[in-house]
């Protein structure tokens, strides 16, 4: 694990001064990161709400909240906040990007999953799939940039692995309630990310 | 449409072997290569037609006996080639018909017809590329891409709108069916660059447009604000606030707008500055709006960052601004009515409305305040917009305010001037129509004017002239009727200048709006005619008919078969005089009067010329009677110079037989002899053209008894002095011969004129001096006319007369009768009449007769003692004799009957040379 975060890191204090030679480049794709990064921002939190509403209870009771309910396949946003500030920029990236890959796929899953557990509920499987769309565009545009920054674009994984069809119907309720929050939690982070990258790239 | 044809091919083919297998010949066989082609127009074809083994167990049967055709048309053997034994190709080229089956057929025994396969070739176009591609995101994340396909393919041809991000391939997009050019992408994600193209593809092939790329968030056109209200505001007359509500569907926050407005009754559009609303809000105080005035709203937004698209306007709001204050004083004037006596007069106060430009809110009433010299003399309000008061010859000044719900207008002001005020008119006031206005132009006076006031009404003969008007500020020298104008009519333009101290002269001008041709044209007479000219009159057309100003006229006069001539005339004149014209011509003249717009005829006038001038039948008439009448007086005049002449040839003189020698040296002889009385008449040797005179005398009917006649004689004798001018007339009757008239008045004309008249002569001749006379029996009687008195002496011959006066009878009788030659053609009837007359005449009558006969010793012609200057009419007596036989006869035998002589017949004679016995 901590080599995955050096080698990429060590890249990009080798392509920095590569980098910095293009900043024009490098502007618009963090910009249109950054903005897509925020406008998804202003969505996430009715996509948790939408999503509990149509969970029943517990979900959809007032204030439901469970932190401690993870997935072992996606990785959580929540970090230390020096060693999110401590990673490089193409680290950050590697991380982030690899996060929404996951959750793109984790997505599908709970359209998939809410598909057959709320058939006909278009509003809740249409703010999924826009969801995944759109974190599937947020991983574009941060490739855009890894690739104006330099940093080599690891492929993408499959972060599901086998897929874990014979889940209960409150798992994959709390799977996606996880998939959910985690989607609002890494799109806040990638805000941070691209914030950090447009004071850094863009005047 | 492809199933169907499929479907009608394969029935064919299905028939087509049925009927083989009907036939019993030929089993079916063979197919062609391709099974379905589609090809494209312009191209070459080749077909493969395969026979089976079934069709070949047949040895006569064999590729060569291939056969095409296109529907029913041959295709041309130059276009098969046989392959082998099995197979036969052909090649078509240049298909350009969309369709049609090919068969391919094979001649059974060399000439039955068999159809061994047919397949239908589809014809159609690749698609072409599609091209300007373009896309628009509404909201946050429909997209809507439209393109231009190209031309029809005539095949089945599908679209598909394919996008891509730099890492992915997304999702296409299927239009909906019988959709080509546009496809709606449900979700893309803004701020993420996207390549996005339209791939067409049919049988034919497929062809990709041009490849687009953009980020959705540059091409968002959001739906535009809506709830949008308008309120107004109690404190500021001049400001409206609008508010609205923002779209809710949008990718991004930042909004900026575009605020428009307009007055209700205006077309054009106010926008509020960009940069006022450039950031996002819901609501704007619109400033510097008129009081009073209905203003509409509408209003769109974009990306406050200026990327994407205006939105649509929204829907149109409006609000009122509050009520101010008038802004101005109403147009005011008035009119005097002059005819109060006693030092008053009526003064009829005008104004206008304010237009609500002006008025700022709903005018309430009008305050109208009268002063005189420096106190208030009267103030009135009221609601309407005119105000009569009555006031003295003095100067008065006059205001006028309005008042709305918020105050009241600045006062306007009028001098209303003492009696016999004169001040400057304006000059070169005129007016023309200009862009459908009437424009009145002047100069102003050189004293300083408060204002001007024009105007103006419809100048009719039919309709009195209530002006309308308007006021002009005091720069004004150039303005335009502001009134509901009709075209056509002639207006009446005054324009009075107002001076501080009242009104100046009116100046007027005559224009129109627009001018026409006239309603009717003018009714042309004539005045007077003459043989070569006549004076044609009219009258100028009423105002109301002439639509224009009328410019000239043109007579058009012509005759019934000439040519017309026209004849202009300037418009000032109502009389024209027609030259040169043909005399007894009639001519057809009408008129018509000119604008500047055309011309309108009149009645066509018809008027004949005469024969003649006037005075010229005088002239011709009066110079001849002159000369007529003068002719006549010289004919008189040589009629009395020449007097003698004519009498000689006339009246040839008769010898007066009182004169006559024979009287003298022969009073006793007792002549038997028929003395003619007349034989003087023919002195000059004319007698010769005389035959024969014969004197008849005739006893009245009533024939005196023989023993009155002594007595009745003695009566006589007394009157024969008085009858005594009409015995002569006998001899001087040669020209005329008298008959006996028997008429039944004879008695009464003889009882009326016992003394007076004198039936006397019966003349018989034959032409007197180779004249023809027409009636050769003249009866001459009663006749007083003292002729030849001169000559004759009526009384010598008056002797015959006694008979017939008496008892009131005249007794008619013939002094004698000539002979003529023409005598042979008189009728029996007056011989008859003669003879009857003679037969009963009185014997006396005869002896009186052959006394003076026998008295007169020239007419003696047929006596033996005739002279010698008779001798001629002895030989005309012979001469005549034979035709005069009878009367000659009837005389002679009177003579012989009545031969013995009475004794009282130179009784009879008083004044002849006779002596009494």
């Amino acid at each position: 694990m901590i080599n995955s975060i050096v080698v990429p890191c060590l890249l990009s204090l080798l392509l920095a001064p590569f980098v910095l030679g293009a900043p024009v480049s490098l502007a618009d794709p963090i910009n249109q990161a950054y903005n897509l990064a925020l406008y998804m921002q202003k969505n996430t939190s009715m996509l948790l709400q939408t999503y509990l509403q149509y969970q029943g209870s517990p979900f959809s009771d007032p204030g439901f909240s469970a932190p401690e309910l993870q997935l072992s396949s996606l990785a959580p946003a929540a970090v230390p906040f020096m060693s999110w500030r401590g990673l490089g920029d193409g680290e950050r990236l590697v991380q982030a990007r690899g996060a929404f890959s996951a959750l793109a796929q984790h997505l599908q899953l709970v359209s998939d999953d809410q598909a057959d557990l709320n058939p006909g509920n278009s509003i809740l499987l249409s703010q999924l799939a826009a969801a995944r769309l759109r974190a599937q565009g947020l991983m574009g545009n941060m490739a855009s940039v890894m690739m104006a920054l330099g940093v080599s674009i690891p492929p993408e994984v499959d972060a599901l692995g086998p897929a874990p069809f014979g889940a209960s119907a409150f798992e994959r309720k709390c799977r996606g309630y996880v998939v959910t929050r985690e989607y609002g939690h890494w799109t806040d982070r990638a805000v941070r990310d691209m914030a950090l990258l447009k004071a850094k790239y863009v005047a | 449409m492809l199933a169907l044809w499929t479907w009608i091919v394969q029935t064919l083919f299905i028939c087509l072997t049925i009927d083989s297998v009907g036939g019993g010949i030929l089993k079916p066989c063979g197919h062609i290569v391709p099974e379905s082609p589609i090809i494209a127009p312009n191209t070459t074809f080749t077909a493969v037609c395969v026979l089976g083994e079934e069709c070949l167990s047949d040895p006569h049967l064999n590729a060569n006996q291939i056969f095409w055709k296109v529907k029913d048309t041959y295709v041309p053997k130059e276009q098969y080639t046989v392959l082998n034994r099995t197979a036969a190709s052909v090649t078509l080229e240049n298909l350009s018909s969309l369709g049609g089956l090919l068969t391919c057929n094979i001649l059974l025994y060399g000439q039955i017809e068999q159809t061994i396969y047919g397949i239908q070739i589809r014809m159609g176009w690749a698609p072409e590329k599609p091209k300007n591609l373009r896309c628009i995101v509404n909201g946050q994340s429909n997209m809507k891409c439209q393109w231009d396909p190209g031309k029809e393919t005539h095949l089945e041809t599908t679209y598909v709108l394919k996008s891509e991000w730099p890492t992915r391939q997304l999702a296409d997009c299927i239009p909906p069916p019988n959709v080509n050019n546009s496809c709606t992408v449900d979700m893309v994600v803004v701020y993420v660059n996207m390549d996005v193209w339209v791939v067409a593809t049919n049988a034919l092939g497929n062809v990709s447009s041009d490849r687009i790329n953009f980020d959705p968030i540059d091409i968002v056109q959001l739906l535009p604000p809506y709830n949008v209200t308008v309120s107004n505001s109690k404190e500021m007359s001049s400001i409206l606030k609008v508010s609205w509500a923002n779209p809710v569907d949008k990718p991004f926050e930042g909004l900026k707008y575009n605020i428009r407005y307009r007055a209700r009754d205006a077309s054009n559009w106010t926008l509020i500055p960009p940069e006022d609303t450039a950031s996002t809000r819901d609501s704007f105080t619109v400033q510097y709006l008129k009081p009073f005035t209905d203003y509409v709203f509408s209003i769109r937004c974009m990306n406050i960052e200026g990327r994407g698209f205006w939105s649509n306007w929204s829907a149109e709001s409006s609000g009122v601004t509050y009520e101010a204050k008038p802004s101005n004083a109403p147009s005011f004037w008035y009119t005097i009515d002059p005819s109060q006596g006693h030092g008053y007069r009526l003064v009829h106060l005008k104004w206008k409305t304010l237009p609500r430009s002006e008025a700022n809110g709903r005018i309430l009433d009008y305050k109208v305040t009268l002063r005189k010299g420096k106190t208030s003399h009267l103030s009135e309000c009221t609601n309407d917009t005119k105000l009569t008061l009555n006031i003295t010859d003095d100067l008065y000044v006059v205001s006028l305010t309005a008042r709305n719900k918020v105050g009241s207008s600045d006062p306007s002001t009028l001098t209303v001037p003492g009696r016999d005020f004169k001040a400057h008119p304006i000059t070169n006031l005129r007016a023309f129509p200009k862009d459908n206005e009437l424009w009145v132009e002047w100069t102003p006076p050189n004293e300083p004017v408060n204002k001007y006031v024009v105007e103006w009404c419809v100048f009719s003969d039919n309709l009195p002239c209530t002006p309308e008007w308007q006021q002009e500020t005091n720069t004004t020298k150039l303005t335009y009727l502001r009134g509901n104008l009709m075209k056509s009519k002639c207006y009446l333009i005054t324009v009075i200048p107002v001076y501080n101290d009242g009104p100046g002269s009116p100046q007027s001008v005559k224009a129109y709006l627009k001018q026409a041709r006239p309603s009717r044209g003018p009714f042309v007479r004539t005045k007077k005619v003459g043989k070569n000219e006549a004076v044609l009159v009219w009258e100028h057309l009423p105002v109301d008919d002439q639509n224009g100003f009328i410019r000239n006229y043109t007579i058009f006069y012509r005759t019934s078969s000439g040519n017309e001539t026209a004849v202009h005339v300037n418009s000032s004149h109502t009389e024209y005089t027609l030259a040169p014209l043909t005399s007894d011509t009639l001519y057809m003249v009408r008129m018509a009067a000119y604008t500047d717009e055309g011309g309108q005829d009149g009645p066509e006038f018809t008027f004949t010329t005469p024969k003649f001038a006037q005075g010229e039948i005088e002239a011709i008439v009066v110079p001849v009677c002159l000369a007529f009448l003068l002719t006549t007086l010289l004919g008189v005049l040589l009629c009395f110079n020449k007097l003698d002449l004519i009498k000689k040839h006339i009246w040839p003189n008769v010898p007066d037989p009182s004169k006559s020698h024979i009287a003298q040296w022969s009073p006793h002889t007792p002549t038997r002899h028929n003395l003619h009385p007349k034989d003087q008449m023919y002195p000059e040797g004319n007698f010769t053209d005389t035959d024969v005179s014969v004197v008849e005398i005739e006893a009245n009917e009533k024939k005196p008894l023989p023993e009155d006649l002594k007595s009745l004689d003695l009566f006589k004798k007394e009157k024969i002095t008085t009858e005594g001018h009409s015995s002569g007339i006998g001899g001087s009757s040669c020209m005329s011969s008298s008959r006996p008239s028997i008429s039944s008045n004879d008695e009464s004309e003889s009882g009326q004129n016992t003394s007076s008249t004198v039936q006397y002569s019966t003349v018989v001749h034959s032409g007197y001096r180779h004249q023809v006379p027409s009636v050769q029996v003249f009866s001459r009687s009663e006749s007083t006319q003292p002729l030849l008195d001169s000559e004759e002496r009526p009384e010598d011959l008056q002797i015959i007369e006694n008979g017939g006066s008496g008892d009131g009878a005249s007794p008619r009788q013939q002094y004698f009768k000539q002979n003529c030659n023409q005598d042979e053609i008189s009728p029996d009837l007056s011989h008859f009449e003669r003879s009857k007359q003679v037969s009963s005449v009185n014997e006396e009558d005869f002896l009186r007769l052959k006394q003076q006969q026998m008295s007169d010793p020239r007419s003696q012609a047929s006596g033996s003692g005739r002279m010698k200057d008779l001798e001629d009419v002895s030989a005309a007596d012979h001469f005549g004799a034979s035709t005069e036989g009878i009367q000659r006869f009837e005389t002679i035998g009177l003579e012989a009957d009545e031969g013995m002589p009475k004794s009282y017949l130179p009784q009879t004679v008083r004044q002849g040379g006779y002596v009494p016995q």
